[in-house]
């Protein structure tokens, strides 16, 4: 996996107090969702807010999670001056060179000094706590990484690799749709006393901009969200990609469709209740996720529903993924699934 | 009579390269340096010219604490070499003089070609941050290699710079847009043979592309 690798061992949380902390943010097309369900677990309503983006985001709730807790700190593929997509601003100069510092260009040797041993995030840092029968874990390790296509990224610069990564019994993987999931999924996943990884959507980290709450919040893992209601088919997604599926979903309404729109947040372990619900509600279900659809996290859930639901289906489960091939630079357009892919998705689902 | 060499090792490693590559278990399957070379060697009847070029960011902020990789290869026991990579002679000899002990006497060579890198490290990388506008100016221009070797191309009497305008001026300068290869070629080489998800899926795409070619470029023909 190509990218920075920013890593945290991260102990118990201590105590939390609300900081307030300057937070610059570049103006950006607004991502709007529908209403969601989390703004009752951010806390009071007159809650202090800040318009900013994913990064933004993502690096306030790592200054909350290094004051909240002294033996936290960070280290990673250039940490020590920002990140180089400028998600660790401010914490070396808060936090000492101590606590936030760089390492070489070595992910071998990032994750290995993490969990102690020098080994991979699958033989080390998934299993520990099962080989040791519970003496040991490597539960305050949370991995970032960027992720996802960027527009020009190519074959190395675009990749999705959470299918690879929700393989491996023992570890978490999340990930975050828009600047206050992010800052509340990350702070849950360095508090979880799990080994997390945590992918952040590159395309989103200045182009995402949505409110955050100033104060510690945080999102529960491996509980999805209905960030759309609708009756005549269930959508899942995570990441970049539900905005790309809520387009088609306000397109589909236009003709008729009910969509409810889901997003799955944390992909193992996943919240199979929330999604078998609405499929029962509903009887159609469409994944969609820009990784290559062979093998890509779309089947489990797909075989997973069919277990659970399959005499409540009207139509086989749809999947609009990314195609089979290595990354596109130039056919990128192509490879990616599109908002009208999935729209000719969901009218051919509820037609069938 | 010098022999022909059956195999040629090239490698160039980048910023981030020096610092992993030439360290106990860097290949897969894991091996030192030194097995790594005697591997090749013996693939290929011990006749192996290992040239690697060096990419360095000669800042005070590099946090590197060895000298670099030419003491790394000598600690594995190949001979090697530092050279001025911004100076295409020393380059050349440097390279021309390994190229004849590899040949001779079958043995593996290192060259480390230093420069400076004077573009970002990426489209997202804000390399001010690390190093000063002055500093990166300074190699951009004062220590340019292509001028210093165009200066000496130019003193040996073998170009000008009315040359250069005239050559300039005589070919066709005319930029032509290359263009994008068709949709086919995304389907093809992930394998050697297309298998069949692949050929669905184009039929799939091509489907789309019918019904909705707003959403795509007509710089890639269909």
């Amino acid at each position: 996996m190509a990218g920075n690798l920013s890593v945290k061992r991260i102990g118990r949380l201590i105590n939390s107090r609300s900081i307030t902390s300057a937070s610059s943010f570049k103006n950006g097309f607004k991502r709007e969702f529908s209403s969601s369900s989390c703004d009752d677990l951010i806390g009071n309503g007159n809650a202090n807010k800040s318009s900013m983006n994913l990064y933004s985001a993502i690096n306030q709730a790592l200054h909350i999670a290094m004051e909240t807790d002294p033996r936290a700190y960070i280290f990673g593929e250039d940490v020590g001056f920002g990140g180089v997509f400028r998600c660790t601003t401010g914490l070396a100069d808060r936090f000492g060179k101590n606590r936030v510092f760089n390492t070489p260009l070595c992910e071998q040797g990032i994750i290995g000094f993490g969990i102690g041993l020098a080994a991979m995030i699958v033989n080390e840092a998934a299993k520990f706590r099962y080989r040791s029968g519970n003496q040991f874990n490597c539960g305050g390790l949370t991995i970032r990484a960027p992720y996802g296509a960027v527009g020009h990224g190519g074959h190395y610069h675009s990749q999705s690799p959470e299918a690879f990564f929700c393989h491996v019994p023992g570890i978490k993987v999340v990930i975050p749709r828009s600047p206050k999931q992010a800052k509340g999924l990350l702070l849950s996943s360095i508090r979880d006393p799990n080994p997390v990884v945590f992918f952040e959507p590159k395309w989103l980290y200045r182009l995402s901009v949505e409110e955050v709450p100033e104060h510690d919040y945080m999102f529960p893992l491996s509980e999805a969200e209905v960030i759309r209601e609708g009756n005549d088919i269930t959508l899942v997604g995570w990441g970049a990609q539900l905005s790309i599926m809520e387009q088609a979903c306000i397109e589909a309404e236009k003709d008729g469709i009910s969509c409810e729109l889901i997003d799955l947040k944390t992909l193992i372990p996943w919240d199979k209740e929330t999604v078998e619900a609405s499929v029962r509600k509903t009887g159609r279900l469409l994944i969609s996720h820009e990784a290559s659809i062979t093998g890509g996290f779309g089947a489990e859930i797909s075989a997973s529903i069919v277990e659970r639901c399959f005499l409540r289906l009207e139509a086989p489960i749809a999947r609009i993924c990314g195609l089979d091939t290595p990354f596109p630079l130039v056919f990128e357009p192509f490879y990616l699934p599109t908002k009208n892919k999935i729209l000719d998705a969901i009218e051919a689902t509820v037609k069938y | 009579m010098p022999q022909k060499i059956s195999y040629l090792g090239f490698r160039h490693t980048s910023s981030g390269g020096q610092r992993k590559q030439l360290v106990h278990g860097c290949r897969n399957p894991p091996m030192s340096q030194l097995e790594w070379v005697e591997e090749l060697q013996r693939k290929n009847g011990k006749r192996t010219l290992f040239i690697d070029f060096k990419l360095v960011i000669l800042t005070s902020a590099s946090p590197l604490a060895g000298d670099g990789i030419v003491v790394k290869g000598r600690a594995y026991g190949i001979r090697s070499i530092r050279v001025d990579g911004n100076d295409a002679l020393a380059v050349y000899s440097a390279i021309l003089r390994a190229s004849e002990i590899a040949i001779t006497e079958q043995r593996p060579i290192l060259v480390e070609a230093l420069t400076y890198r004077v573009g970002h490290n990426s489209t997202s990388d804000y390399s001010t941050k690390y190093r000063t506008a002055d500093e990166i100016e300074y190699w951009k221009m004062a220590r340019n290699p292509v001028n210093r070797f165009r200066k000496w191309v130019e003193r040996n009497g073998w170009w000008s710079d009315e040359a250069e305008t005239e050559l300039r001026s005589r070919s066709s300068v005319k930029k032509q847009k290359r263009q994008k290869p068709p949709i086919a070629e995304m389907f093809t080489d992930v394998y050697d043979q297309t298998p069949q998800n692949l050929k669905d899926q184009e039929k799939l795409l091509r489907e789309s592309i019918r019904k909705h070619p707003q959403d795509y470029t007509s710089e890639v023909p269909i």
